[in-house]
Order: C-alpha cells, then sequence, then structure tokens
C-alpha cells in the first residue's frame, strides 16, 4: 500500500510532527529513516498520501520545516 | 530548620517532580531519538512533550528550546558558540562566573568586551547601557536578576535596545526563571536565554536549557552523538541538535518539566507576588534591626537580600544562623566578583537570603529574630 513519507533535518521536529498529527487525529507514525532516502540514522514520518495538504498545513501551521516528501512503500520509495 | 537558599538550589520540590524522575526510570523509556523502536519512541515523545512545556512557560516555540546540564552549560554554548573574535560584547558588573569566565576566555581568543561598572546603589539603567555602548557592540550579556542582590534587568527597555541596534542578546535567566515571566514586549531581539532547571522552576538538578530566538548561526560547545546524519564529520547545524551532544537527561527534563507545569498550575502571577510580599516583609524587619546594612537590588528586585552584619564577617554570621538558629544561608562572594569589587565586599563577602514559595512569613519572622539576637539586640 503506497505511502507518504515525510523526512525531516531533526529527530525532534519529526517528533513535533507526530504530536501535531496525533492531535489532529490524523493517522501518522514515526519509523527509521529508510537507507534508499538518506544513509545514517534518523527519523521519518510514515502518514496516508491522501493526507498531504492536512499534514503539509499542519507543519506550515506550526513553522516546522521538514526535508523532503517521499512516496511509495518499504523498500521503494521516490521523492514526491 | 529554615531554608533561605533558594538561589543556590530549591531544597523543597513538589511531589510531582519527584514522580516525574521516578516515572522517568521506572516507566520504560528508552534513549530518545536513538532508534525507533516503542521505548526510544515513548522517551522521544516525552522529551517533545517537555519542550512543549517549557516552550508553554516562556512563550517560545517548543524547537526553540534545546536541554543543557545547566545554565553554566547552557551560557557557555551561547557565547562560544555565538561571539567570536569580530565581536564586541558589554556586559554588566551583575553578571555571575558563569557569564564573565567564558566571556574572558572569548577575550583571549581576540572578542572584545566591556564592562559597564555598577553605580553606589549596586545597579545600572538603561541610560547607563546605552552610554555604555560602543559603535562596534555586536551583542549584550545580560544577567535578568542578580544572584546576590536581586536586581532585575530593564528588560522591556533592553530588548527593545537590541531591536533597535541589531545586537545579539544573552540572558542569564538563572535567578529570574521562576520568579516572573517574561516581559511582554513589540518585538523580542535576536536572543540566547539560558535558564537552569534546579532553582525556581523547582526541577532537579543537572538540567537546564538554552532557548534560541532568532536567526543565530551556533557552533556547537560539545560535538558527539545526535541521532541523525550518522556519517556527517561535525555535529549537525539543526537546532535543537547543534547544542544536545550525547543522550539527554531525560529523569532530570521530565523532573523539570514538572515543575515548570506544577509552577504554571499556581500561576505566575501568583508566585510572583508572594515571592515578592515574602522579600518585603524581611527587608521591612530588617529596617528595624541596627547593625544591619542591607545591599540595595534596585527599582524592581527579585527573592534575593544581600546583608552584613557590622563587626562580623559573612561566613560568621551564616554559621551562627545555621548551628544555633536552624537557619540556612549562604556566605561568602556568590560567584559575583565584580559586584563584591563594586561594594567592596572582596574580603567580607555578603550573607544572601533567597526565598521560595514554601517559605512561611512565620519563618521569616524567625530569620529577623535570629539575626536581632545576632546583632544583639
Amino acid at each position: 500500500m503506497t505511502k507518504l513519507l515525510v523526512t525531516f533535518f531533526s529527530s525532534h521536529a519529526a517528533m513535533e510532527a507526530e504530536l501535531l498529527m496525533e492531535e489532529a487525529g490524523l493517522p501518522g507514525r514515526l519509523i527509521p529513516l529508510p537507507p534508499q532516502v538518506h544513509a545514517g540514522c534518523g527519523l521519518a514520518l510514515l502518514c496516508d498520501p491522501g493526507h498531504r495538504e492536512m499534514v503539509l498545513s499542519l507543519m506550515a501551521r506550526h513553522q516546522l520545516a521538514y526535508e523532503q516528501l517521499y512516496t511509495g512503500q518499504r523498500g521503494r520509495w521516490t521523492p514526491a | 530548620m529554615m531554608y533561605f537558599d533558594q538561589s543556590a538550589t530549591s531544597l523543597h520540590k513538589p511531589p510531582e517532580v519527584t514522580e516525574a524522575v521516578l516515572r522517568a526510570l521506572t516507566g520504560g523509556y528508552g534513549n530518545p531519538a536513538r532508534g525507533a523502536h516503542q521505548a526510544a519512541n515513548q522517551a522521544l515523545k516525552a522529551l517533545a512533550r517537555a519542550r512543549r512545556s517549557l516552550a508553554a512557560y516562556f512563550g517560545v516555540n517548543p524547537l526553540d528550546i534545546a536541554f543543557a546540564a545547566n545554565a553554566t552549560m547552557a551560557l557557555n554554548q551561547a557565547i562560544k558558540g555565538a561571539l567570536g573574535a569580530g565581536d564586541r560584547v558589554l556586559t554588566t558588573g551583575l553578571a555571575h562566573n558563569a557569564t564573565l569566565r567564558p566571556l574572558y576566555q572569548m577575550q583571549a581568543r581576540g572578542m572584545g568586551l566591556d564592562l559597564l561598572p555598577l553605580g553606589p546603589d549596586g545597579g545600572y539603567t538603561i541610560r547607563d547601557l546605552k552610554q555604555a555602548l560602543r559603535p562596534d557592540t555586536s551583542a549584550l550579556c545580560i544577567n535578568a536578576m542578580s544572584n546576590v542582590s536581586g536586581f532585575t534587568a530593564p528588560l522591556p527597555e533592553i530588548a527593545a535596545l537590541c531591536v533597535e541596534k541589531d545586537l545579539l542578546l544573552i540572558l542569564d535567566l538563572s535567578q529570574y526563571a521562576g520568579t516572573r515571566a517574561l516581559p511582554q514586549v513589540p518585538r523580542w531581539p535576536r536572543s540566547l536565554m539560558a535558564f537552569t532547571g534546579h532553582k525556581s522552576l523547582y526541577g532537579p538538578q543537572g538540567v537546564g536549557g538554552l532557548i534560541k530566538r532568532g536567526d543565530i548561526p551556533l557552533a556547537p560547545l560539545l560535538s558527539g552523538g545526535s541521532g541523525v546524519h550518522s556519517f556527517l564529520k561535525e555535529q549537525p547545524a539543526t537546532y535543537p541538535e547543534v547544542c544536545e551532544a550525547g543522550t539527554l537527561n531525560l529523569p532530570g527534563i521530565l523532573g523539570l518539566q514538572a515543575g515548570v507545569d506544577w509552577l504554571m498550575q499556581q500561576g505566575q502571577a501568583a508566585v510572583s507576588a508572594r515571592l515578592s510580599a515574602l522579600r518585603q516583609q524581611f527587608v521591612a524587619g530588617l529596617e528595624q534591626l541596627t547593625g544591619v546594612d542591607v545591599y540595595e537590588g534596585g527599582p524592581d528586585p527579585g527573592p534575593v537580600v544581600a546583608l552584613n552584619m557590622r563587626g562580623m564577617d559573612a561566613a560568621e554570621v551564616s554559621q551562627v544562623l545555621d548551628e544555633d538558629h536552624g537557619i540556612m544561608t549562604r556566605a561568602g562572594a556568590h560567584c559575583a566578583p565584580l559586584w563584591h569589587q563594586a561594594m567592596g565586599t572582596e574580603t567580607r563577602g555578603a550573607v544572601r537570603f533567597s526565598f521560595s514559595l514554601f517559605n512561611t512569613e512565620d519563618e521569616v519572622d524567625r530569620a529577623l529574630f535570629a539575626l536581632k539576637a545576632i546583632a544583639g539586640g
């Protein structure tokens, strides 16, 4: 099933995004940053691609910067 | 025993603080941002909520806050991370060594440093500060509240001055945080504000932080694990990661969060009024005593009073208070060398009384009675 993956410059920003989504009633969770997306470690936010505009609007409203958006599924991510 | 040394650390903590520390140690918390398993995420979420509590208290965004071991570490991070040889900094005679020593270190590396001397009343005015500025001054380092006399900096005017002159403001909130709210001003300048958790925010020792407002490039004080960008050779530049190398003190941070939440439940205005009333009661009582010199705390002092008794060293007075009356105070130089030089108390020091929400009017009366007995009256 296709998902939307949001990467951040900071793990703390990723968690802040997850908390905002939780409070907004939007499903989403943090996963380890997939190596296809970024070598190293870190966290990314996995969410429903249908909620893309709501997620982006929520983050913009709270001045929360993200790094990149991807769509795909485990092992296969392409920039959105 | 009566404790009047809140400016050193708060002895009495709300029970919620103890419970939060215990929960952090027993509640299945992993290492925040180190992995994405349940325990690590639970810790990261708890950390994010702690940042939110502090952000709500200080009126900033959660990601404006970086945690540190204490205000000293945060001040070192601010001064050594934001300033360089091209800067010229103005500080005042009320600065604590947590600010002065890093400034002196930076001065030895080529940074310009100017000191605004204190007036005979142990304070300064915004006019004094303006007159001490040089054309090349790039930053102000200000102690928001003196840890010796309680003198409170005129923060709204200082903020306006920094905005007007585009100066970086580095604020030491060690004594200020928890005793009163940051002022509401039309525009807050680019600033780095250091706080500690264990004084009037009622958290445990070993935790503090740095608040960054505005675009201020920071070099890291420490480098190490960050949980992100493992192949970078340097500390990630993103805030707060740039200031948070290594594993954070999660039990301390969650304890601090509980302290701040408790403080907000009391209401900052009520807290400030209560502390002010205790100080006023004490100072009014001191005015009735002979042989006691009280050092001025300026027009708007915090809950701190410095005094000396004629014919006695501060250490002797503090010892008699402790041993004969069960009253704990601080004597000595209080890590504020310039204040003591201005007041002529380098050798004898000063006795400091500082108040918390857990002090009572009865304790203040008993302290006054003890001082009267020591004075021989």
